[in-house]
């Protein structure tokens, strides 16, 4: 199906990243709709781990305020505490795979999600992080993603770093003490799939969507972004896949979410 | 002994003007009883303590009774919207300058952990490179130090007890001695909820002792921890209360709009805060039909599917 837009791709590209039969940690916002799409896709055997505390084990039919909503009640396998889920089955490295929204990400795969401009007077005051720090430490394998696509949106270095990535790059996360086995996996953004160089540690583009445009890609980041010798060309949606996606949006829209290209 | 007030008696009693307190919970029963009655009596320069700021710390912020705030996000989550009162104060000092501490939802849970168990203080995650690690501002040096493990040799980032000098928890049900009951995803409120000095509780139902004693692993404070108790119905709308009622998204997507100018803060606050007695005066004017429609259904919650 050619009829799609990026924002639609990204969602999808998302959501194929999950296994049926994984436990993952979804964090605020757009990695609720993928594991959503996930799920009714592919994937109807996946617990959703929250930072409130619940596990969601069972498709919701209601879109969710945020991972805490108790309108999941009826499909939850485990109402517990922070401790358990955040403070535990993440940080004790029983999720694989987690899944945070990235507004603003920078070529090390740091994420802002507090400030803009200097953090003691702000020209626009964000929320802050929530577990989103948390998620930058102990995600075994971190999907950060964007439906962003221009240069505010990926700056050379974030104004502040509320979701640690790798840091300065090569092994400044180490350094800093986190551990070897976390990190930041892949960038899914609206403009394509990014992954980190193994040395560097540094974000290049490595797949694209159909119809993509490499040269407009490079110039809505803010570093010189390098891409991967081969590019990965990801494959044009089914329409099932894309009536899916869109399934999942109309139900968030309904639930009072803002979703980019609609009123 | 029944330790049974009105929510007016409780703030006048408990809360004084430059305490620190922590108001539950992480997203859902959220004390929005006590914080209208905190604004209403007009309490000044608190710390507030939060796991998640939410609506309600903004109301706070905006109504200027907040000095010092210690959470890990404030925001208003439908939408998600901007938490405009925050931002007004955070950029630019209206209605006056807040200072905030920010720590990671993790590193805040470990810290009032910390202090509801009597702890020196609690190893955290790593948080070196950070921003909640470079910028301090409330507790300065002591919000985060790093040691070496003396078992492994690592760095290990250490928090120090965050001691509220009040905690003002909303439950499900509590006997007149204080025992109260919460059960659902907790967040981080049962670890949490005994780390104040003092302990104020405001329940949906205020029930017989026996029931309690039904079902003890409910009870996330035992009474002798509480001061005094509240019987506040729909006392953490617009949140939501497990068993009892959802969240009402309209409620907050509303506020969000409302709030974007100091003027129309004004008028939502002096429409369902200040121009209303108290919590049971709010309920009359949310009216029945928003009650019915919020009113919990059991495993049937699809009606919102269409809503």
């Amino acid at each position: 199906m050619e009829n799609f837009i990026p924002f639609e791709m990204m969602i999808l590209t998302a959501a194929k990243q999950i296994q049926n039969g994984d436990a993952l940690f979804v964090g605020f916002h757009w990695p609720m709709v993928a594991s959503r799409v996930a799920r009714r896709l592919h994937a109807p055997d996946i617990y959703c781990v929250y930072e409130g505390g619940g596990i969601e084990r069972t498709y919701c039919p209601v879109m969710p305020n945020t991972g805490a909503d108790l309108i999941l009640s009826p499909h939850l396998a485990f109402a517990g505490e922070t401790y358990e889920t955040l403070c535990g089955f993440l940080a004790a490295g029983h999720l694989l795979i987690s899944m945070i929204d990235a507004p603003m990400v920078d070529r090390f795969g740091n994420i802002n999600s507090t400030c803009i401009g200097p953090y003691q007077c702000p020209k626009v005051r964000l929320a802050g992080s929530g577990g989103a720090a948390d998620l930058g430490a102990n995600s075994r394998k971190l999907f950060m993603l964007s439906d962003r696509t221009t240069k505010d949106g990926f700056p050379a270095r974030v104004d502040y770093v509320t979701t640690p990535g790798y840091l300065d790059g090569y092994d400044s996360r180490i350094r800093a003490g986190f551990r070897p086995d976390t990190g930041p996996e892949m960038i899914i953004s609206s403009l394509g799939v990014f992954k980190f160089d193994p040395v560097s540690k540094e974000a290049y583009l490595w797949g694209v969507y159909p119809n993509a445009d490499v040269e407009k890609i490079k110039a809505s980041v803010g570093w010189e972004l390098k891409e991967a010798d081969k590019l990965t060309a990801l494959s044009t949606p089914t329409a099932e896949e894309i009536k899916v996606v869109r399934e999942e949006l109309d139900i968030a829209k309904s639930r009072l979410w803002k979703i980019p290209g609609r009123q | 002994m029944s330790k049974v007030v009105t929510m007016k008696e409780a703030i006048a009693e408990y809360i004084k003007d430059g305490q620190s307190i922590l108001i539950s919970a992480f997203s859902i029963n959220q004390g929005y009883a006590f914080a209208h009655e905190i604004i209403r009596q007009k309490k000044k320069n608190l710390t507030l303590i939060r796991s998640s700021g939410d609506i309600l710390a903004d109301q706070m912020i905006g109504a200027g009774c907040v000095g010092k705030v210690i959470s890990p996000y404030v925001w208003n989550p439908t939408g998600p919207s901007s938490a405009y009162c925050f931002r007004r104060a955070m950029e630019k000092g209206i209605p006056h300058k807040v200072e905030l501490e920010e720590f990671s939802f993790g590193a805040f849970c470990m810290a009032i952990y910390a202090a509801a168990h009597g702890l020196p203080f609690m190893p955290t995650y790593p948080l070196e490179g950070t921003g909640i690690f470079q910028h301090r501002s409330i507790l300065g040096e002591d919000k985060v130090r790093v040691i070496e493990s003396p078992f492994s040799g690592e760095k290990v980032c250490l928090v120090k007890p965050l001691i509220p000098e009040v905690c003002l928890v909303h439950v499900q049900r509590a006997d007149a001695e204080g025992n109260a009951q919460m059960w659902g995803p907790l967040g981080d409120v049962r670890g949490t909820a005994n780390a104040g000095k003092r302990i104020i509780v405001s329940a949906e139902e205020i029930v017989d002792q026996a029931i309690i004693l039904k079902e003890p692993y409910k009870t996330i404070v035992p009474g002798f921890r509480v001061a005094a108790v509240v019987h506040e119905p729909w006392g953490a709308h617009p949140s939501d209360v497990f068993e009892h009622y959802y969240r009402d998204i309209w409620f907050q997507a509303g506020y969000a709009e409302a709030s974007k100018t100091v003027e129309g803060f004004q008028k939502f606050m002096d429409e369902w805060v200040y121009g209303v007695e108290n919590r049971a005066e709010y309920l009359k004017k949310l009216g029945t039909k928003k009650q019915e429609e919020l009113r919990w259904r059991g495993q049937d919650n699809g009606k919102f599917h269409s809503l």
